[in-house]
């Protein structure tokens, strides 16, 4: 966009449309976690009713199915064309699996699942750089998007042309930029370190300079992706109120943590990602709550260890450590990997 | 960062709104090419001169092999001239492609983050490739023109569309390896050996009367490969030779499928390239 338009309240609904086949993607049966007692959501609580004025709504996100066919994707074209005839094709890893929510204007919905939920693919739908195979995305507004992995664009080149490249990108002009960069650099704190290469930083610098050239994009939608877990606190604390006067004049975020007191706090309302599907939506202690209760390790429940050799001993991966202290304001150790 | 919403977009056909969204990124594809050019020329002590000298370095080796112990230049005065030209343009050729094929790749970290027309990539590769190439244009005159005693002419303003067709069919060309090699990556491994082959089926070492000598359905096959018209038309303009009008319609045919081609298989897919990062 050539304009630093400020958050508008008209603007156009442009869809990322999927139309391969309207087909309702099956849903699996899920039995195949012992340790995590499964309970659905009613239907009803998942696709919550969307609000009565489009105006109102930032995202919405409909029936979103994500696929990775890591391996037929590989294989020769003949092979693989034989594989479509079949129809649905084997070793076929499913990231995303009927996904529907939607996110209305001023609101902060968290993220959470397990590593490989799909938490990160469902970020990449959202930023529209990834094109599901099924559903369709709105994103009703300029979007903002800091994921973990694209944090720093080209690590050879300086911190200041790396500002230029992400933000002529986003489809700034140039002179726009020009004008716009002493406030990035200021808000960044990093000084004359700007000019130096970008593998210099320190992981804690190059996400301030992620987040300053984000905001400075004017962003209405916001979609971070773990980028603040690894700024120091003053910088948390700023970035923090950069984004409560986002929301404050009535912008979206959405954002991906595992830092569950910052969720719990700044949320209004969390998804749960599991496996690729939603399994709870609404408001975020509640859903925080679940979703740590289920973190816990049988045995906790149980009040007994279960034998070694019993087939779900294997099961349950070690809990994260936010998972032992439940309520706890700020745990500051960031779980690794967004997980796709 | 931002996807953008773009006024009356609703309105008007996706690959217009297409070129419309790749129009308003020309700084950024612009901006992308001169920071890998400056990082070459950064990194290494010749910078921008790599490519002139890898070209006439190639020259060196033909001209001894071909033209000096073989003598496959059959008396030509110009043959030094006829070698570095072709050698150039194709030199343009073949960049474009190994550079588009890298282009994804190395801008994954834009991909990942930002939705932008993914064409910008190898786009940019080729404002590279085209910058380095009208470098070596300006060498071709300060050195190899003196060296073989032809005259700069009028002629020469065919230079602009020659190299207007050559890059619409180099845009096209990295558009598909740009496509092949996400996917495949043994793309990478198998396009040097694709553009060895293609050098010596092109009239760029031997001169282009041995054609005449060749069985038919040789002939034919020489006649079928775009980069014979493209020469043909470079070494008009540049050496003053017969250009055809059969060279101009076929060239232009040439640039215009490739690039449409190429340009439509690779924005069918590009929604899908994140996946194989």
């Amino acid at each position: 966009m050539s304009t630093p338009a400020k958050a508008s309240v008209e603007r156009p609904v442009v869809a990322a449309e999927q139309p391969d086949e309207p087909e309702v993607p099956q849903v699996p049966e899920p039995s195949d976690e012992p340790a995590v007692p499964v309970e659905r959501e009613p239907a009803a609580l998942q696709q919550e009713a969307p609000a009565a004025d489009p105006e109102e709504v930032a995202i919405i996100a409909e029936n979103i199915s994500v696929r990775f066919r890591p391996y037929l994707d590989r294989s020769p074209t003949f092979r693989r064309s034989m594989a479509r005839l079949r129809g649905r094709q084997a070793g076929e890893v499913v990231a995303l699996d009927n996904v529907s929510f939607d996110v209305k204007r001023g609101e902060v919905l968290g993220v959470v699942g397990r590593n490989g939920a799909g938490k990160s693919t469902l970020m990449r739908v959202l930023a529209k750089t990834l094109v599901p195979d099924e559903g369709r995305v709105v994103v009703n507004g300029r979007t903002s998007t800091l994921l973990q992995l694209g944090v720093g664009f080209n690590p050879e080149l300086s911190g200041r042309r790396n500002v230029y490249l992400g933000a002529l990108a986003s489809g700034l002009r140039k002179s726009v930029v020009d004008d716009r960069f002493d406030a990035i650099v200021d808000y960044s704190e990093l000084g004359d370190a700007i000019d130096r290469p970008l593998k210099t930083y320190s992981s804690g610098m190059t996400s301030r300079l992620a987040f300053a050239i984000g905001m400075n994009l004017d962003p209405d939608i916001l979609l971070l992706d773990e980028v603040l877990a690894v700024g120091d606190e003053a910088f948390r604390r700023k970035s923090r109120q950069t984004m409560e006067e986002l929301v404050g004049r009535s912008g979206t975020i959405v954002f991906v943590s595992h830092n569950m007191g910052q969720m719990a706090s700044f949320c209004d309302r969390v998804l749960w990602i599991h496996q690729g599907r939603v399994r709870r939506l609404g408001p975020s202690r509640r859903v925080i709550r679940a979703y740590r209760d289920s973190m816990r390790p049988a045995d906790h429940r149980r009040k007994k260890p279960p034998p070694v050799t019993s087939p779900d001993a294997a099961e349950p991966s070690a809990p994260p450590p936010e998972a032992a202290s439940p309520g706890e304001g700020e745990p500051s150790a960031p779980a690794s990997g967004g997980g796709d | 960062m931002a996807s953008t919403t773009l006024d009356e977009s609703v309105r008007s056909p996706a690959w217009l709104r297409y070129l419309r969204q790749l129009w308003q990124r020309r700084e950024f594809a612009w901006y992308l090419a001169m920071g890998k050019l400056r990082a070459r020329n950064a990194s290494t002590a010749l910078g921008l001169l790599w490519w002139v000298i890898n070209p006439l370095l190639l020259a060196g080796i033909y001209f001894f092999v071909f033209g000096v112990i073989l003598n496959t230049r059959r008396g030509d005065p110009n043959y030094l001239a006829y070698l570095v030209s072709g050698l150039f343009v194709f030199h343009y050729t073949s960049s474009s492609m190994t550079a588009g094929a890298n282009s994804i790749l190395s801008g994954s970290k834009l991909l990942v983050n930002l939705n932008f027309p993914r064409l910008i990539l190898p786009i940019s590769a080729i404002i590279e490739a085209g910058v380095g190439f009208l470098v070596s244009i300006v060498v071709f005159f300060a050195l190899i023109i003196p060296l073989s005693g032809s005259a700069p002419s009028w002629g020469l303003l065919l230079l602009i569309p020659a190299f207007l067709l050559q890059t619409s069919f180099n845009v096209g060309l990295a558009a598909i390896t740009a496509r092949l090699a996400v996917p495949f990556r043994d793309i990478d491994n198998l396009l040097p050996y694709l553009l060895r082959l293609w050098l010596y089926l092109s009239p760029i070492i031997w001169p282009i009367s041995t054609i005449d000598n060749a069985p038919a359905w040789a002939q034919r096959m020489m006649l079928a490969n775009p980069l014979y018209w493209l020469l043909e038309i470079y070494r008009g303009a540049l050496l003053g030779r017969v250009i055809t009008p059969t060279a101009w319609w076929l060239a232009s045919s040439w640039a215009i499928v490739v690039l449409v081609v190429g340009v439509t298989a690779f924005v069918r897919r590009e929604g899908q390239m994140v996946r194989y990062l």
